[in-house]
Order: C-alpha cells, then structure tokens, then sequence
C-alpha cells in the first residue's frame, strides 16, 4: 500500500515538473504602472559657488513632468512645476545661497520617480590662503591634482575612475593638515567623498578634528546618512565656535565588513573637497 | 491595490458607477522610438531556479532552427535553448565559468558557437549541441602576451570565410584575426589614446550591410564609441552615441542593436537598448530618453525609465522582437520586447 502512495506521489511530482518547464509560457505584457521613471538629470554650472550657480533639470519622455522644491520642503506631485521647456531655452534655476532641491518625475502611467536630492553650498573663502599637507599621499591612481584638488570648488562624478577631481587612499588614517595663515573662526567644516561598495570605497568610520594636540570633535559612521547609497556624500562636522590657526582632519577607515569580498581588507576613502559654508 | 488602481476607484465610485461594470485595466508599457517601438514581456524566460540557475546571461544567439540561446556564467547549465514563446527545450555545458561571449556561423549548412570565456582565456567553437570542436588557447605567438592571465577574451566574430576575429576587451585590448583553422593571421587595436585603441572593445561583430565594403564594428564601451575598421584592422571612424556604454553590436536587416549596460555617468543599474538605423544614427532606445540630434551630434543619452538593470546583449529575432539578457541583474532571466 505504501509504494503505491510513493509511486502515485513520484508520478505527480514528476508530471508537475515536466509540465512547468515543457508547456509554452503565456505572453504577460507588463503594464505602465509597474515602471518607475528615473529622477530627473541634473545639469548645473557648479555644486559648491562662490556667488550664485545655475541648474536646469531635464527628462525628455513623452508626457513626463519634473516637480521640485528648494527650500528643504519634501517635494510631491503638488510641488512646483518646472517647466521643461526652459531648461531647452536655456532657462535655469538661479541658486545663490545653500540650498538643497529635491526633484521627481510624473508621469500619467508609470510610478513617480525616487527623489532626487542635491544640495548647493555657497562656498566661503577660508581656503584661499591656506597651506594644507596630506599624509600620505593619495594612491597614485587615484592622486586627482594632489591637494590642490581639495579645494578647487571642482567635484568629481560619480565615475570616479580616471576622474582628476577625487583623491584615494586605502589606508586606515588619511591626516590633512590645514595652516590657515591667519586666525580663522570656524564652527564646521564638510568634507565631500564618495561610496561605491563594488568598487570598495566607503565612508569613513570616524572623522577627528584636531587643533594641535588637542581634539576638538569627531563624528562616526552611526551618524552618516544612507552610507550604503553609491554616489557622493557630504559629511558635515559641526564644533564650537573658535579660532583657528591650524587645524588637523584625521580620516579613519574601517576595514571592509564581513559578507563583502573584500573583508579584512582597509576600505578605500575618496575625497574630492573639504570647504566651509559661506554665511 | 496600488496607487494607481486606488485611485482609479475613488474616481469610478464618485461617478456612481458599479466596479463591475468598469474593470480597470492597466495600459500596456510601450517603450522605444519611431519605427522602433515595444511592448515589455518580464516573464519570457522565466525558469526553476532550482532545476536551471542563471548567474549573469551575457549573451543571446538565434540559431538556424529558431530557437533562442543564451549564455550564462552558471557552470550547471552554461547554454538554455528556448523557443521563441519562452519555452524550455533544452540546456547543456558545465565547463565555462567564465562565459561571456556568443557567436552562431553557419559552416556548410551546419551551426556552430563559438564561445569566449575570460577565465579559462580562451576561445572555444563548439556544435549546437556542445561537443567542443576547436579551441583557441591565449595568443602567445603574437608576442603581446606572457601569460594566459592577460588575455581575458568578450566576443568573436566569424567571417564567411570562417576567419575568427577574437576582442580581448576585458584584457590588454588587442583583436586578434585568425584563419578558419585557428592561425593567426594578424593583432591591432590594443591600449592607448589613438583613434585605432581601445580601453574596453567590449564587443565585435561583421558589418555587411554595405556587401561591396565589409567591415569590423567595434564597441568602445568605455569612451561610448562604435568603431569601424577593415577586415585588414585599418581604422576607418567612430560613431560617437554620448552617454551609452554599449557591449555588442548586433546586426539585424539595415539596423544595429545594441545592449547598454549603463548610462549618464556609467552609473550602475541604467541601462537601456539602443538601434541605430542604417545611417549609424540611434533612432530608438527603448528604456531611455528620447534621441536627439543638434548640429548632427547625438545629444547624451540616460535612462528614463526602470525596465532594464544591465542590459548586457541583446537577440532579433525575424519578427523583429528583441531578447535582452543582464549582467549582474540578480539572477534573473532575458526579457523579450514585443515589437509593435
């Protein structure tokens, strides 16, 4: 009795197996709303300015509409319309203090885009005089225009390979010392890198701010925001107001976490600016 | 219920009307440009991953009976036949794990593939069936290799004469030409910043569009290039398509066909499907933007919409319909486009 109940139950799982893989699969066309649109591209003159910067933002698919924001209120389908046949015209937005617009893609068919987020940064001059030194010295493939590229104001993209705005380094600790040449008062100061898992580029896992032998501050990884997300970060490190005549950044890096293929193996840390916002 | 369909019901009972009455139904994804336009099937080649594993499908050929193979990097089943309905028919090779390119010629009425795999740094032709028929191991005689390790070969193309053209585009750049038999008849390309060099000839197949003037077309994935030379490796031109990383050309009628692994920047997971008509001009890419030409220059290309992750190759059918396999796609199976 009890191989006929095997033999019907192989029978069965065998017929279902067969049939599975054996019968001509239905055409299933896939509706519009199970698509999201892109966000929307970003054209802009510079991400970090001196005095004003100018951006336009483009999706050139039938029927599709760009909302955005720019005073830090999420943006929805009710946000302001930016009309894309400005930015053909050669209309753009006009950003003349730190600002971060967010934007979306709508479209009558498909799933709104994800939220693009790109901040501006009005850049203060605190840089133009000062001396800054790095120890060591960036991987030679990645050495950009040496410390120079640190404060030009240039960021790199996200392709970062064989782009000369980012400096690398897979070390545990990048110092960068800063000689300001005169008092300078400060209560913060942001340092742009990049992540890229694939590419074993993290963020940092501590950022220290010293003056002399004396520690000012520091922040942790537990405080970046979606560190996992590929692209470019800005991390901000806030302080007391003081005086500086010189300051020390101390960039630590973790090892790579396990489940990466690289565990074990220093993270490489990407900079491509340290500045300060203007007032 | 999603969003849409929400709120496509609130409408409908506003107005009073039984849902019954009017079932919603969901408009069909069209996607692509002018002639070249296409609905979306996400299941075509959906299979058991348990029974037949994909890795990254790197490529698509369609061979003299009809049927649909793709090349996979999973050594239990390295080539899935199906029918152009999606149906399974058949699977077979264990021992290429690194897979990567696929090429069909026709020799005497009979297919054959020809097989590149980076990690083994060789070429391997094989039957339709399987049985490995010639292998072309790393090219030392042509003094630009030391060791296996540098040669990590993406595709061939195979003339009528059976002359091999071999791109080491994940190696050190060169083209390798070979006579039927496996002899090598001549290199060009290799690194550097010449119009003749590459950084990543991804991809190559015969152009015979023009049957007086047969020629090599070349991807230059990196530097978003399609690039032409002689069957004797002259460097003829480039067809600049900003924007667009594209793996392999694909010739089908006057038209060529290219997967596009990544856009804009070269960000991960935007890719699209890019043809360009006779003129070399991209007329359709379904999954991006809409082309544009100004002053005779293609404006940059970028994804619009999320269809595609990593289109890594693409396979016309006669009908027109195209078979897009996907690296690095988590594990999943080619989607067919629909023409319409």
């Amino acid at each position: 009795m009890m191989w006929r109940y095997l033999l019907c139950f192989a029978v069965v799982v065998l017929s279902c197996h067969s049939t599975k893989e054996l019968a001509a699969p239905k055409q299933h066309m896939a509706s519009a709303n199970t698509f999201q649109l892109m966000p929307p591209k970003i054209r802009t003159d510079a991400i970090l300015f001196r005095e004003k910067t100018k951006a336009d933002l483009a999706m050139d698919f039938p029927d599709a509409k760009i909302r955005y924001t720019l005073d830090g209120s999420p943006v929805d389908q009710q946000s302001l319309l930016y009309n894309l046949s400005d930015s053909q015209a050669g209309n753009t937005i006009t950003i003349e203090q730190s600002v971060t617009l967010q934007a979306i893609v709508t479209h009558p068919d498909c799933q709104p885009s994800k939220v693009l987020v790109q901040p501006f940064y009005k850049v203060s001059n605190v840089f133009d005089q000062a001396n800054i030194t790095l120890l060591p010295s960036a991987d030679a493939r990645y050495a950009g225009n040496g410390v120079e590229s640190l404060t030009d104001l240039q960021k790199g993209s996200d392709q970062f390979r064989g782009n000369p705005r980012w400096l690398g380094f897979q070390k545990d600790t990048v110092t960068i010392q800063i000689d300001f040449a005169k008092e300078t008062t400060l209560e913060s100061i942001i340092v742009s890198t990049l992540a890229n898992e694939s590419a074993w580029i993290f963020l940092p896992g501590r950022v220290e701010i010293w003056e002399g032998e004396e520690q000012i501050t520091f922040v942790e990884k537990e405080n970046w925001k979606d560190p996992s997300r590929s692209g470019s970060h800005f991390i901000t490190i806030p302080f007391q107001k003081r005086d500086f005549q010189k300051m020390t950044i101390k960039v630590l890096s973790d090892p790579l976490p396990k489940g990466h293929n690289g565990y074990g193996y220093i993270a490489w840390f990407f900079v491509d600016e340290i500045f300060v916002v203007a007032d | 219920m999603n969003r849409r369909t929400f709120l496509k019901t609130q409408s409908t009972l506003a107005l009073g009307i039984p849902l019954l009455q009017m079932p919603y139904k969901n408009k069909d994804l069209v996607i692509g440009h002018n002639n070249h336009q296409y609905k979306v099937d996400l299941n075509w080649g959906a299979l058991n991953a348990t029974f037949y594993p994909v890795k990254d499908c790197h490529e698509m050929v369609q061979d003299s009976q009809g049927r649909i193979l793709l090349l996979t990097n999973h050594t239990k089943n390295n080539i899935i036949i199906y029918s152009k309905s999606g149906q399974l028919l058949e699977t077979w090779g264990t021992e290429y794990p690194g897979a990567h390119g696929l090429s069909l010629h026709v020799e005497n009425g009979e297919d054959f593939l020809y097989i590149t795999d980076y990690e083994r740094h060789e070429v391997i032709k094989t039957t339709i069936d399987g049985k490995v028929v010639m292998t072309l191991a790393y090219p030392k005689e042509s003094g630009k290799y030391e060791k296996p390790e540098q040669y990590l070969p993406t595709e061939t193309a195979i003339a009528d004469n059976g002359d091999i053209y071999v791109a080491d585009g994940y190696g050190e750049q060169y083209i390798l030409h070979y006579n039927a038999k496996g002899e090598l008849r001549n290199v060009f390309g290799g690194k550097g910043s010449g119009p003749e060099h590459f950084h990543n000839a991804h991809g190559i197949c015969i152009d015979k569009r023009d049957p007086e003037n047969p020629c090599l077309l070349i991807t230059e994935r990196q530097q978003n290039k399609l690039k032409r030379f002689s069957l004797d490796g002259k460097y003829l031109s480039s067809i600049d398509l900003p924007g667009a990383f594209i793996c392999r050309p694909v010739i089908h009628g006057k038209e060529v066909y290219l997967a596009t692994i990544w856009s804009g920047d070269g960000s991960e997971g935007t890719g699209f499907v890019s043809i360009l008509d006779e003129q070399n001009r991209l007329v359709s890419a379904p999954g991006a933007c809409t082309p544009r030409y100004v002053n005779g220059l293609l404006q940059p290309m970028y994804k619009a919409l999320d269809v595609f992750h990593h289109p890594h190759d693409v396979c016309v059918d006669e009908e027109g319909s195209i078979y897009v396999a996907q690296w690095n796609a988590g594990n999943t199976y080619p989607i067919k486009l629909i023409r319409v």
